[in-house]
């Protein structure tokens, strides 16, 4: 994950011929489980590899929300009682949690996420 | 701004050539042949590697016999894929227990690029990719994300499926398709609108009764007149 936000980053750089970051947001959602500190060091850690300065690294959490595609209803994560047994296999692939989740209303598989999934670039300020 | 996309290409830099085994119709063996393809090359000591990405209904770890709830792809920098009979498999099924995972469009395409992003392949002559029925959102991803990768177009002589094919061969996919494979032939009957279609005919395949004994048991599935016939279109493929 952190290979790709590196990558990724560069590589919008390297277009615009810069290797400074004035600020780098980046959106950490609660579903996949990421470890905040060990994203942060390897992300750290890559950019000065590629010789890129970042001012302003910042991790932002975003709680999940699901919304029922049958009833309608929104989830926060905690409602929908996944097994904690699961949570290595939604860490890895998010949208397995279907397989383990229902919606605590109606008992329908079909839940959409609203936010929260995974890790992704928020902003990015040159 | 999405960071995975940018992985993919990196994490398939050392696969020399990627496959993609497609159909329009359910049930015309596409599953059978991605993993017999696979199998028949490792056979042939290539290294190969064979990705489900019939995501809401996985289906390849029945045929190569693995138990996905006891199987976990190793953790190293990403996932590595699990060793099978002499070749590199990765499925969804290992996260989903083997279970049916229902999903909307947008979700079939997050595993998509999920699975892309997370697997490290290493180094690969081949990598087969199994595919759900249709031209939706995995066949469109794989367009987009692995430019160079071929479909082979499997098919039964029947009517519905070769019509199929056809459609697909007016689509902007059809250019991508390297070959066919007519599957379940009965008294030798290949239909007519296969020419129609202007695809190469890679090999055609007797109605197999065995097949179904050997689901489990990649060694016995290599011994089958199916194989065999995957050999065939193997050489005409690398030929």
């Amino acid at each position: 994950m952190a290979e790709a936000i590196v990558e990724t980053v560069c590589g919008y750089l390297s277009k615009r011929g810069v290797d400074k970051v004035a600020s780098l947001k980046i959106a950490v959602g609660e579903l996949q489980s990421v470890d905040e500190g060990i994203l942060r060091f390897a992300v750290e850690e890559l950019f000065k590899g590629r010789g890129v300065e970042v001012s302003s690294l910042i991790f932002e959490k975003e709680p999940a929300v699901f919304r029922c595609n049958s009833c309608g209803r929104t989830w926060r994560l905690e409602d929908l009682g996944i097994p904690e047994d699961a949570r290595e296999a939604v860490h890895f692939i998010p949208e397995v949690f279907h397989v383990f989740a229902r919606c605590p209303h109606c008992g329908s598989q079909d839940l959409e996420i609203i936010q929260g999934r995974g890790v992704y670039i928020g902003s990015l300020e040159l | 701004m999405d960071p995975r996309p940018l992985i993919i290409s990196e994490r398939l830099k050392d696969v020399k050539r990627v496959l993609a085994v497609v159909s329009g119709k359910g049930g015309v063996g596409k599953t059978l042949v991605a993993s017999t393809m696979a199998l028949a090359l490792a056979e042939r000591r290539v290294p190969v590697g064979l990705l489900d990405l019939d995501v809401t209904n996985p289906s390849c770890h029945v045929v190569l016999g693995v138990d996905p709830s006891k199987e976990t792809p190793p953790e190293d920098m990403g996932v590595l894929p699990v060793s099978v009979h002499g070749l590199k498999f990765m499925s969804v099924a290992f996260y989903t227990r083997g279970e049916a995972l229902p999903l909307r469009g947008v979700g079939v395409d997050d595993v998509f690029k999920e699975m892309l992003a997370i697997t490290r392949w290493g180094r690969l002559e081949a990598l087969i990719i199994d595919t759900p029925p249709g031209f939706g959102d995995v066949i469109l991803d794989i367009a987009n994300y692995i430019p160079d990768a071929g479909f082979i177009a499997v098919t039964t002589p029947s009517r519905l499926s070769v019509e199929s094919l056809r459609r697909l061969a007016k689509t902007h996919l059809g250019g991508r398709v390297v070959g066919v494979i007519v599957n379940m032939v009965w008294k030798g009957y290949v239909p007519e609108g296969l020419g129609e279609t202007g695809f190469k005919l890679l090999t055609t395949i007797p109605y197999c009764t065995e097949l179904e004994e050997y689901l489990g048991n990649p060694g016995m599935l290599l011994k089958t007149e199916f194989a065999k016939r995957m050999g065939e279109a193997l050489d005409l493929l690398l030929e």
